[in-house]
């Protein structure tokens, strides 16, 4: 029997779509560059479901691609022409929440804020804060290794996973952890973290889950060089506080933000610097003043001090619509991830300004400045002829410079479609075989997700750049 | 046995031996004089040290307390509390040995500070991953896979760590109570309160806990004494500080084992913890629970009651992995075993040099 006729056994006509229309929203991802009519899209509703068609797949040699919300940002949820996307969305429920182990167990289609709206009655949250966290999902998370503003002292996705069950690419069902912190043996579960729907499709994550802090002290400085803002970092960074996050935005930035949101960013400023402390009420009353000290002593122009949560909340959604913002001053942008060490931020900055200047385009900044993960958001019109490809040469130099400063091609969006052919700058040959040759132990036939990651294989014609279409929709917006 | 004094040295080792042994100090596994040992402790010193980064780079054979003393020469350290520093330790054999002390329960464990490796893998290829930088996502997590793989997948040659600055200081609360069960739910009361505790230690024998908050004095200061007034239902104290060193060293070092004794590892969550404790309290073997009662250390010198520990913890659904004791076997209690492990083992050495994890 033919592959898609077994599965229509099971499956309806509204979840086995066939017809071109009804495949169309699966055609890219949040890398709208790509697209890909997919042969069919299976909307599983249950983990046997997943489990009866990857086994499907593995039988017939059939590729799929998993997918949670299509919110990758690096092509890797693109579809494969021959081969099939698993919707995972409906797999959403909360399997258990349980306050005395601090754990979550989770169907991969939750949304990640989902989770911590299941905890938040028990004071918990789950840590991981992708800023498109209220639509991407947990098993998108997973397979990306998400980060979030929180990274440094939190951590990305992986450090919050303890445990999954997956149904791998050879159709085997494995757990790997459980639902305490430690583990025995070598750690399985990190190794799928990350492995962009490489492995398999994770039907069932555990989660650990912390306390929601006690309180937070939020600042925000005004500086007149972005140098400024990134000696602050340097200072902050040196004096031994450990802040939830520290994040700066440049000029283009904030204009952008301050069009879209009016969050009252200082006007004169070059640069903006947040810087986000949290924990317990004393020792957060105690690293203000030294923050203060600090701040004070690093020439800003203007410092806005939240006194409140609301004005907490209007600081962060300036930071949390820039992208969205910026993406309004032009019709077309790229966004890149690359990681940079946080003493050479400035250096960095520089040099994508020049290479900005280069090419004759505006790239806009927005950073986790604490842990060196650059966003330069680079800006063009796709209807000039040549800005397109400019675009994607001053990308591919930003990502250069940032392998050539001992950083890394992506801190959070992961490799996927766009930057595979980036992986052998930084990877060695033997490297890369070594990685083919792990993928091909839960993948012999090379039917999950082929085409990501790797450096070979034909890429689909890049068509433009753009915003999501739910962040045209205004729905989410991103860092 | 062999000492190689460079990785040149150790990739000729690999390329040409039939079976490998790795080993760091000796301090968990004793090491062996055999044809396959292949000792790693030549191979040590660090390699790049980055306080603004937050990172260093060091040799697998470096000792701990190498690390540790450059780490707090700036303020900074190695926030999951890696065990056995006194005895001699070194990054690999932690690594290998998957082991984090009481520390891991704030910021993570070794898996969770562990972000680059080199290594040698069965062909003798020296591999890479991970990173230098505390955040990236590029290529598949080997660090993490080789926390806790045992030495069987592959020689670690280098490691690059995140690190944190360290706390200013620490206060040390000894609480305790009237039974287990209400031990137990003291501690689960307090991991779910907003204090961060930086440690929280379980002793069953005594119905005891042990509390470390981790902060800046003043900071600290000022909320001890809600804690205590918040923990009135139990006999609080608070440790003076040198008391307090003395045992959170000995639990980092083991002290409270026989010196000669088997050690397990088993993970566990804090409801499992009574019936264990029932199955075990009529055995002769120690235990302790770290990390708020997400793992239970167990040690017997007696290698019959190992057999039987190992049956107990099947029945309750309990795995556990030896991290002190000779090399023959390491894991008891319930085995889970799945083809992806013998594929992936096969896939990292080919020709089967390395330990089989058994
Ligand atoms: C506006 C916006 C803001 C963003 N902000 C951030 C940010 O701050 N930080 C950040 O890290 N990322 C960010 N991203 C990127 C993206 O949201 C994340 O990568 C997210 O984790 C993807 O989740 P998803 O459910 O949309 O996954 P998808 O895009 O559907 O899939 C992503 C990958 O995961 C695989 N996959 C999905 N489900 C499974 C499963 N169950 N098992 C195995 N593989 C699976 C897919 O095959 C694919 O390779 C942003 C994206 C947008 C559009």
């Amino acid at each position: 029997m033919h592959f898609l006729e077994e599965l229509a056994k099971t499956f309806p006509e509204d979840r086995l779509l066939i017809d071109k229309e009804l495949l169309s929203p699966y055609e890219s991802d949040g890398l709208t560059a790509f697209a890909v009519t997919p042969r069919a899209v299976l909307i599983p509703e249950t983990q046997e479901e997943v489990v009866e068609i990857v086994r499907a797949c593995v039988k017939h040699k059939v590729p799929f691609v998993s997918r949670g919300s299509g919110t990758s940002l690096s092509g890797a949820a693109l579809p494969v022409e021959t081969g099939i996307v698993i919707a995972l969305n409906r797999l959403n429920r909360v399997i258990e929440l349980d306050p005395e182990r601090r754990i979550a167990r989770v169907e991969p289609g939750v949304v990640n804020i989902d989770v911590t709206k299941a905890a938040q009655v028990h004071g918990l949250h789950f840590a991981p804060d992708p800023s498109s966290q209220i639509i991407c999902t947990i098993g998108g998370n997973v397979a990306f290794n998400s980060g979030g503003a929180h990274c440094l002292k939190y951590g990305m996705t992986s450090n919050h996973v303890l445990g999954l069950k997956a149904v791998l690419a050879t159709g085997e069902v494995v757990e790997f952890g459980n639902s305490s912190l430690e583990d025995t043996g070598p750690d399985y579960t990190g190794l799928f973290g990350g492995s962009e729907g490489m492995f398999g499709v994770a039907l069932e994550i555990i989660l650990r889950l912390l306390p929601k802090s006690e309180t937070f002290h939020t600042i925000l400085a005004g500086y007149n060089s972005l140098e400024k803002a990134g000696d602050a970092v340097s200072a902050i960074v040196a004096s031994g506080i450990l802040p939830g996050a520290i994040e700066i935005m440049d000029r283009l930035a904030i204009d952008a933000a301050e069009a879209a949101v009016d969050a009252g960013y200082p006007e004169e400023a070059k640069a903006v610097l947040i810087v986000e402390l949290e924990g317990p009420q004393e020792q957060v009353e105690s690293e203000k003043r030294e923050l203060e000290t600090i701040i004070n002593a690093s020439n800003p122009i203007e410092i806005q001090v939240a006194k409140d949560t609301t004005a907490r909340l209007k600081i962060w959604k300036g930071r949390k619509s820039a992208f969205s913002a910026v993406g309004r001053l032009s019709p077309d942008f790229i966004v890149q991830d690359g990681v940079v060490p946080r003493k050479r931020l400035g250096e960095a900055l520089r040099r994508i300004e020049q290479l900005g200047k280069k090419h004759g385009l505006r790239v806009a900044n927005v950073f986790h400045a604490g842990d060196g993960n650059l966003h330069p958001l680079i800006l063009y019109d796709g209807t000039i002829e040549g800005e397109l490809e400019r675009g994607e040469n001053l990308a591919g130099e930003i990502l250069e410079m940032c392998i050539e400063m001992g950083g890394s091609i992506t801190g959070e969006h992961g490799v996927g479609m766009e930057k595979r052919s980036y992986m052998p700058k930084m990877f060695t040959n033997d490297d890369i075989s070594f990685m083919k040759k792990t993928r091909t132990a839960f993948d012999p036939d090379g039917i999950a997700n082929p085409g990501k990651m790797f450096p070979e294989g034909q890429a689909p014609a890049l068509t433009l750049y753009g915003l999501h279409p739910l962040e045209k929709k205004g729905i989410i917006s991103r860092e | 046995m062999n000492c190689p004094s460079s990785i040149e040295k150790a990739t000729e080792f690999v390329r040409g031996a039939k079976q490998i042994i790795p080993a760091g100090a000796g301090t968990k596994h004793p090491k062996k004089d055999t044809l396959g040992t292949l000792d790693l402790s030549g191979l040590s010193g660090i390699i790049e040290y980055e306080p603004s980064e937050y990172i260093f780079s060091a040799r697998a054979g470096t000792t701990i307390t190498e690390i540790n003393e450059l780490l707090n020469k700036n303020g900074q350290y190695l926030p999951f509390d890696p065990p056995f520093i006194n005895a001699g330790a070194t990054l690999g054999g932690t690594i290998a040995c998957g082991l984090s002390g009481p520390g891991r329960l704030r910021y993570g464990g070794i898996r969770d500070f562990l972000i680059g490796i080199r290594f040698l893998n069965g062909e003798g290829r020296i591999i890479q991953a991970g990173g230098k930088v505390v955040k990236n996502a590029a290529g598949y997590d080997y660090p993490k896979l080789f926390c806790g793989a045992m030495g069987t997948l592959g020689i670690l040659l280098e490691a690059t760590f995140k690190v944190f600055p360290a706390p200013r200081a620490t206060r040390t609360l000894e609480l305790t109570s009237k039974s287990k069960m209400a031990a137990i739910e003291t501690l689960c009361n307090i991991t779910l309160t907003q204090w961060e505790p930086d440690a929280l230690e379980f002793y069953p024998e005594e119905n005891k806990l042990l509390l470390r908050l981790a902060g800046n004095p003043d900071a600290l200061d000022a909320r001890l004494p809600k804690i205590l007034q918040e923990l009135g239902y139990c006999d609080a104290k608070i440790l003076p500080d040198d008391e307090a060193t003395i045992e959170w060293n000995a639990l980092q070092e083991f002290h409270w084992t026989p010196r000669d004794a088997y050690i397990l590892k088993a993970p566990i969550t804090p409801k499992e913890i009574p019936e264990l404790e029932q199955a075990l309290s009529l055995n002769d073997v120690k235990r302790h629970y770290g990390l708020a009662g997400n793992v239970a250390w167990i040690a017997t010198a007696d290698t019959k009651a190992l057999e039987e520990i190992s049956t107990i913890l099947d029945n309750l659904g309990l795995a556990a992995i030896k991290v002190r004791g000779n090399l023959e076997r390491f894991i008891y209690g319930k085995t889970r075993s799945h083809k992806i492990h013998g594929a992936l083992k096969e896939a990292i050495d080919p020709l089967g040099k390395f330990p089989v994890l058994q």
